[in-house]
Parts: structure tokens; sequence; C-alpha cells
């Protein structure tokens, strides 16, 4: 191998080594995080989800809520500025970033008033969040419209027939 | 009659939509607008449907027809209600989205709607509403600023949970208890606005958390914004204000007007607070002792925190959970579930926003048991009287006793046949009385079970159990009395 190579292999490594993904053997999905926290804490995990709701900064570091794709959530405090890298957060308009999450998970945290959640030590953005599209359904515009028209024309009815009977 | 005074209250609940669709144009979530306006026109229509078929209708009103109003007419808000739910497409099926509207009413707190976090703020705006309005009662919403005239409105106001006048007439009332809780609204919203900012949230989420939590808290609803629940927010001081809130929403609304008139001494003298107290106290003790037995806990003041929130929000009804549900059974153990279900049994203040027996009843029975104690162990010959004090000082009668106990008796026939049913449905006996015992007593707490994968029956069951506990079922006696007489021919 030429020295060329070699200096491009290392480069390579160097470069890429901090992009590549953490250890997928401790990638762990959320709900199990909850359902056997027992067996999980205090250990070092990985989780993958979608960044939801705020990102609460408080004094030494952020909360991020991690919405998994069974459906459970965690939240996981970030020292410094490690939720810096989130950008986008889910809400209705809005799906978050993905994101994966290393750090150690907590059955009940001592740190934080017995919560269940991860500290985390490295945070990867996986795909940024994008815009959730909620286009007016014409339909649902006509359907509208006509239960206006027939609430309308039922309280005129309605005071015309009690106005007649009073006569 | 009854098709009058309902047609009359879904006019009035039909005004509600009114508040999401504004929170839809002042959020730009243009979608939702047609969702509000169909589940309006639907409610308003309804609304003129019936009180045209009780156009003329005389006679005087009997207590009867207004239990049954009551109930009827509770369960007709529940369907129509349900229409922007089922619109939004977050819930899997019709029956979904009324269980999570009378648990909304009922003010119950227990949730099948799906990815909460990615709902609209106008969903979630009507959501809290129907739990706010559901707290004071949605006839005393409609007697307070829709109804003219007061005949038969005391029959109605009692069919709807609530025996107790704050002043002599009871349109008065209704407005009494709405003045009390849009002050509270008020007060509540800015304390727990200020603390959401210091907390770290943005606004305008700030404002709309701090809304919704208030109204969540006060009613003892315990609906929250995002799917964590209280757990969203990792914060002691979010914990602390909304324990706070709990309580004072907890409380009988006589007792809020006897100490804004300057009564303070009924805060320490009233049954209901003495009882709840004590009761309080001894399931918390149970509950530490369970916790201690766990280990789930190594500082003391963390399990103090964890147990005494826990508790509150079980014994006040409200259903704010700062653990995971499956955590209850799972690492909190049997004994705590055990404990945390009495305090849901028990529950709050009469002519209150919160569910359970209720303090005035279990005061009450307590006292029962106490004189009957009494009179065996005194000398035949001995006459004394137990009282009581609410408000006022009140003689103890056989009266009051077998009311407390038939309604105490029908509240655990309800928690025990849903603990059956549960059980029949495959989930362990101490989490399905568990879940029963909280949606009966409109507390919300959860151990797991309630999810939209479960069984139809249990959903049904639940639904029912919601609304009689909300009615203290002599509502809905009533609702079928009038049925059976209707069916019969009388």
């Amino acid at each position: 191998m030429t020295i060329h190579r070699v200096m491009r292999l290392l480069i390579l490594i160097v470069g890429v080594h901090p992009l590549m993904p953490l250890n997928a053997e401790d990638l762990i999905p959320i709900a199990d995080l909850v359902n056997k926290g027992r067996r999980y804490d205090q250990q070092k995990v990985s989780i993958e989800g979608e960044a939801v709701g705020d990102i609460m900064v408080r004094g030494n570091g952020s909360w991020v809520n991690v919405l998994g794709p069974d459906g459970a959530v965690i939240g996981v405090f970030c020292p410094g500025d490690l939720a810096g890298q989130v950008r986008r957060l889910g809400d209705y308009f809005h799906r978050g970033d993905m994101i994966r999450v290393s750090g150690t998970m907590y059955r009940f945290s001592p740190l934080f008033g017995g919560e269940t959640c991860i500290v985390a030590d490295g945070i990867s953005v996986l795909n940024a969040g994008t815009t959730i599209a909620h286009p007016l359904a014409p339909l649902r515009i006509m359907v509208s419209i006509a239960t206006a028209i027939g609430s309308i024309t039922s309280v005129l009815l309605y005071r015309r027939v009690i106005r007649r009977e009073e006569r | 009659m009854i098709s009058s005074h309902t047609g009359k209250i879904l006019c009035g609940i039909a005004l509600l939509f009114a508040i999401p669709i504004v929170t839809a144009l002042f959020c730009g979530e243009w979608s939702p607008i047609p969702d509000f306006i169909i589940g309006f026109n639907a409610c308003l229509m309804s609304g003129i449907l019936f009180l045209a078929l009780g156009r003329g209708s005389r006679g005087q009103l009997r207590w009867i027809h207004s239990m049954a109003i009551a109930a009827f007419s509770w369960f007709l808000a529940t369907i129509l209600c349900a229409i922007p739910h089922c619109l939004s497409g977050h819930f899997a099926s019709y029956l979904d989205c009324m269980f999570d509207v009378m648990s909304g009413f009922t003010t119950t707190g227990l949730i099948l709607i799906l990815d909460l976090d990615h709902v609209s703020h106008a969903l979630n705006m009507w959501r809290h509403l129907l739990t706010y309005v559901g707290g004071q009662g949605m006839i005393v919403l409609v007697l307070g600023f829709i109804m003219r005239g007061t005949a038969g409105a005391y029959m109605m106001y009692v069919g709807e949970g609530k025996d107790e006048r704050l002043l002599p007439n009871v349109i008065h009332t209704s407005r009494a208890i709405w003045m009390i809780s849009i002050i509270y609204l008020v007060l509540g919203t800015a304390a727990l606005w200020i603390v959401l900012a210091r907390e770290g949230m943005a606004f305008p989420r700030t404002f709309l958390h701090a809304l919704w939590l208030f109204m969540g808290a006060w009613s003892t609803g315990g609906f929250a914004p995002q799917s964590q629940g209280m757990l969203y927010y990792h914060s002691y001081p979010v914990e602390l204000a909304t324990l706070v809130i709990m309580l004072l929403g907890s409380f009988n609304f006589i007792l809020h007007y006897a100490v804004w008139s300057g009564n303070a001494k009924e805060m320490f003298r009233n049954i209901e607070i003495r009882s709840f107290t004590v009761t309080a106290s001894l399931t918390f003790v149970v509950l530490v002792i369970a916790l201690i037995i766990s280990g789930a806990y190594a500082s003391p003041l963390t399990l103090f925190r964890r147990a005494s929130y826990l508790l509150i929000s079980g014994h006040t009804t409200t259903g704010y959970m700062q653990v995971y549900a499956n955590q209850l059974v799972m690492d909190w153990g049997e004994l705590a579930t055990i404990a945390l279900t009495l305090a849901m049994v028990f529950g709050a203040s009469a002519c209150s926003t919160g569910g359970g027996i209720k303090g005035l009843r279990v005061g009450i029975l307590a006292k029962g048991l106490y004189h009957e104690i009494k009179r065996i162990s005194s000398s035949e010959d001995a006459c004394f009287v137990t009282t009581f004090h609410h408000i006022r000082d009140i003689i103890l009668t056989e009266q009051h006793v077998k009311m407390a106990g038939l309604i105490a008796l029908c509240y655990l026939a309800v928690h025990f046949a849903g603990a059956v049913l549960g059980s029949l449905c495959g989930y362990p006996f101490v989490s399905a009385l568990f879940e029963s015992v909280s949606a009966c007593s409109n507390t919300g707490l959860s151990c797991g079970i309630t999810a939209s994968g479960m069984p139809v029956a249990l959903k049904i069951y639940y639904i029912f159990a919601m609304w009689a506990g909300r009615l203290e079922f002599i509502s809905l006696f009533g609702l079928a009395a009038f049925a059976i007489s209707v069916f019969k021919g009388r």
C-alpha cells in the first residue's frame, strides 16, 4: 500500500469517525426503557426518536423529550449546550428532528428527584425535522357550510314557530 | 319538559365551540376550524330540535325529570362534543372519541388520544375546556348564564351531583361558582405562566400550557397538553404549583365562598377538610411504607416528593402523574397501588370539581359508626346526639348516614364490577381494580390498562363508570326510571 493510500485511509478514519453511528448493539426502544427500567438502570444506552415539544433550558443544561417510534416518550437531560444541535421540535406544524441519543439511563434518577430519564453524553441528528402539511379538506368545508345553513334555518324556523304560538 | 330543558343545555354547550375556533384563528391552524364549525352546528341543531320537540310542554318539573335531564344531556353532549375529536384523525374510533370527551366532562383524565404531541392547539384547547366546564358542571354553566327563571333550576342543579347552595337562589349559586372558578383561572394561569417561563419554556407555549395545566388541575381533571403528562416538565416548581391548584379545586365551593366571606375558621372546622386530612394521612403512611419496601427511591426527600404528589393527585381525583403508568405496579408494588386505590375511593369534597365517595360522606359514615359504638357501649337510658360541622353545626341523623351509605355502596359496587370485568379481560385483579376505581371516582391515574388497544367492553364500561361516578348515580337511576315509565306508557 502506498503512502498516499495510507494517508487517505487515515484521513478517512479521522474525518468520518465522529459521524459514525453509535454502537447499534445498545439501541433500545424507549418503551423498553420505560417498562423494563430495572434492567437498564444506570446503564449506557442509545435511543432514537423525534424531539418534541420544547427544549427547556435549566441552568447547566436542557431537557429534551424524545418520542420513540413505539409511541413512548422519555426525557433526556443534555448537559451544557448538547441540545443545541436540535433545531426543530415536533408539534402540530412540524415533525421534529430525528435524533440518536447516547447516555446513562436512570430508572429513578437521584440527580433529578427520582425521574426516569436519560442523562445524555452524545446527541446526533439523523434526519432534520420537516413541516407537516394540514391542507383544508374541501369536503369538510362544504359540510361545515351546509351544517351552518342548517343551523341558521333551524333557528329561524324555531323563532317563527314560537312567535306564531305567542300570537 | 325533558326535551325542552335538554335543548337549552345543548344550545348552551354549542356556544363553547367558539373558544377552540378563536384559538385556531390565533394560532394559524386553519384545518381544524371546519371540524369545530361542524360540531357547533350539530350541537346547535340538536338543541333546537329538542327545544322544538318540547315546546308547549306543561306542568311542573319533578325530581325524576331533573335527574333524567342531567343524565341525558350529559350523554348527548358527550356524543356531539366528540365530533371535532373524530375529525382530527387522532382517534382510532368514535367510541374512543366519546371516551375522551366523557373523561373530560367528568374530569377523569383517562385518555385514548393518539399522538398527542402533534395535536393542534385548537383541539388541546377543546379538550381542556371540556374538563374545565365539566368540573363546574355543564348544567351549572347553563343555569348561571343562559337560563332565565328558577323553575326547576334547583332540581337540575342537584341532578348534576351537587346539592349544596352557596346562596339561597340556585341561579346566583351557579354564577358564584363560576365567579370563583374564573378568578382562580386568572390567578392560577398567571402563576403557572411565571413558573413555566422560569423553567425554560418560551412564549406563547408558556401561556397555553399554563392555561391548560390550570384547567386540568383546578377541575381535578388531569388532562395535560403533552403525552407524558406531568413528566414532560421535569420540574418540581411546576409540580408544586399544580399540587396547590389541585387541592384548591378539590375543596367544596361552599368552603371557598365561606373563606372568601371572612370565615377562615371554616377551613379547620369543616368535616370534609378533617376527613380528607385523616384519610390522606393514613393512605400516605401506607404509601410511604410501600415505597420503602420496594426500594424505589434511595433519598427520603425524593420518596416524599414522589409519594406526596401522587397521593394528593389520587385523593383529589386529579390524576396528574409524574411516574410512568407501568411503574406503579412494576416498581412501586401492589401495596402502593392499593394505597392509591384507597385514596381514590375516598375522593375529594362534595360540591367541588372532584370525584370519589367524597369527604363529606366518609366523615358522615365515620361519625355514624362512632355514634353506633357510643350508643351500644352506653346505658339504655342514655340519650345523646352526634353532630358534625359543615358550614354550620348539623345533628347527625339516620337519613344522613343512610344516604351516605347508599351512595358509597353504589361506588363500591361499580368499582368492584369494573375490577371483575378487567380481570375477565385478562388484566391482573389489583391493576383492574385500580383502573376501575380511577374511572368511577373520576381520578384518571392509570397503571397502563387504559390504552387505545384495550377491549371495547372495557371502554364502554369505563364510559358508563365515569358518567355514573360524576353524576353520583342518582341521575342515572332517574333516567332509567323515566325510560321505564315511558316504555310502560305511564
